[in-house]
């Protein structure tokens, strides 16, 4: 069967085992004190009632061997005990205090002293529970029974449990302060564990836990590295594997290429050959692209280094770009004033990402329509917008991510690198690039670069 | 499973704890007769052939 609570964190256990702990231990107290507080004070109270029983009894006795008068003794000991009382004298009854219209609270103690016992009882048919003494009184013929209310020894006993319950509930809480306490130092390390983590997914292959002396955690930091340095190890060598592969194709395919160039210039080749040469070199073609992308990439990967970066206009940049990528000069968009418009970067990355998102446009959405720099506070936005079907709003993250190519591109031109060397290089120069959807259609790719006076 | 049971252990010792303290509450004012030792007793009181003490005062 499911639970239909939610399931709790770490913290949250924590704190419910110092909360429960800290409260049976305190309910344990609680008990133990109160109960043999409780036998104590009824104890002392229950030997002092019979010690007044005897004394009264004693004076009873005496009064009744003189016959003297019974009842002017009887109210004189009910003055100074405020109980009820109640004589057997013979077959008469004689009966003072509050209570001495009933002998019900006697009731049950009436045999054993008509055994010859003195007997002891707590009766509850009083309004307050009260001690019931009753004393043979064999040499005149009499029973004494004396009727107490515990009025004062009920009121202590409750003021014991109320403090004893605050006393619980303090102890409870103090257990829920201390497993809070508890709970965020046990946190913490794993905190540090997240960190690391996240540092780790974000590319910083070379981040590593702290060693520690905590024996508890010996385990998890040398586990934690032991791993991190495995993935790490393994992420360079299929890089440095890549890079290799790419390396070593490079020289074959640029034999093929030259031999298929030879091939299509032979005026000896059959209308059907032709074809086939065609569709070889378009191939060969993507092939090479996805090979030149592949080793840009693994450049990107190995990072820049401060020495290729440099401080200059992003209008220049873009009006460059365009230039080298035969777009119509009416197209670029700049903004008027673009004074402090610099930006600090490696100028052949840079201006092969911008590339790579017009040559995005052109294989895709139908041409570039329009390339607009925007000053914004900070930052500057390029955008490469487009005329095309558009991104879907799902696949606009995913478009990022290495060989990924979407639907009718899937057999379109392009290596599905090209994008993801867009997102590397906006990286590595501190920047983001995202795929908005342009207006009315197409899409619109904004590259932002941090601004040079933002980073000094 | 064993979260459960160790849950339902902490329910049982919580409620025999609690009825057990409220149980013990206040007097035990039950009625129960308890018959005191005549060693215990003065014994002019139960005995008729024993002359009365002079009386000395108590205080409850």
């Amino acid at each position: 069967m499911r639970s239909i609570l939610p399931r709790r964190g770490l913290r949250a256990a924590v704190i419910l085992a110092f909360a429960s702990g800290a409260l049976l231990i305190s309910i344990m107290f609680a008990v133990t004190t109160y109960l043999s507080t409780r036998h104590y004070t009824v104890e002392q109270r229950e030997r002092s009632g019979l010690h007044q029983a005897y004394s009264d009894a004693s004076r009873i006795k005496a009064v009744l061997t003189r016959h003297a008068n019974i009842q002017a003794t009887l109210s004189s000991l009910r003055m100074s005990s405020h109980a009820t009382i109640h004589l057997r004298v013979g077959r008469r009854w004689y009966s003072v205090g509050r209570g001495a219209n009933t002998r019900a609270p006697i009731q049950h103690v009436i045999p054993a002293v008509r055994d010859g016992s003195v007997a002891f009882s707590w009766t509850s048919a009083t309004s307050v529970p009260s001690s019931v003494v009753g004393v043979p009184l064999p040499a005149v013929n009499a029973e004494y029974y004396e009727v107490a209310p515990a009025k004062r020894l009920q009121s202590t006993l409750r003021t014991v449990e109320a403090t004893l319950a605050v006393c619980a509930a303090l102890t409870t809480l103090a257990g829920i302060v201390l497993g809070w306490f508890a709970a965020r130092r046990v946190l913490v390390p794993l905190n540090g564990v997240a960190d690391a983590a996240a540092r780790i997914a974000a590319g910083e292959l070379d981040t590593r836990l702290s060693p520690t002396r905590d024996p508890d955690l010996t385990t998890l930091v040398s586990s934690f590295n032991t791993m991190v340095d495995g993935v790490s190890s393994r992420i360079e060598h299929d890089a440095r594997f890549a890079a290799n592969v790419s390396h070593e194709l490079r020289t074959p395919v640029a034999t093929l290429t030259t031999s298929l160039g030879v091939l299509q210039h032979d005026p000896d080749l059959s209308a059907r050959s032709r074809m086939a040469v065609e569709i070889m070199n378009t191939e060969l073609v993507r092939f090479r692209q996805a090979l030149e992308d592949l080793i840009a990439l693994e450049r990107l990967d190995s990072d820049i280094g401060d020495s290729d970066l440099e401080v200059v206009p992003v209008t220049d940049v873009v009006a460059n770009v365009a230039r080298e990528n035969h777009l119509d000069p009416a197209l670029i968009d700049l903004p008027e004033d673009d004074d402090g418009l610099e930006v600090r970067i490696n100028q052949l990355q840079i201006r092969s990402a911008l590339s790579n998102l017009i040559r995005n446009a052109n294989n895709h959405g139908g041409g570039v329509t329009a390339i607009r720099v925007v000053h914004l506070d900070g930052h500057v936005e390029i955008h490469v917008q487009d005329n095309g079907p558009g991104v879907p709003t799902e696949d606009r993250a995913r478009i990022f991510e290495r060989f990924t190519r979407l639907g009718a591109r899937r057999s379109g031109p392009g290596s599905g690198l090209g994008l993801s060397i867009v997102e590397r290089t906006a990286s590595l120069h501190g920047g983001t690039v995202e795929c908005r959807a342009n207006s009315p259609q197409g899409a619109d790719f904004v590259f932002t670069l941090p601004l040079a006076q933002e980073q000094a | 499973m064993k979260t459960r049971r160790v849950r339902g252990l902490t329910g049982v010792v919580l409620a025999i704890a609690t009825t057990l303290a409220l149980s013990a509450c206040g007097i035990p004012a039950n009625d129960e007769v308890q018959r005191i030792d005549p060693k215990h007793v003065p014994a002019h009181l139960l005995d008729p052939t024993l002359p009365t003490p002079p009386a000395s005062p108590t205080a409850r």
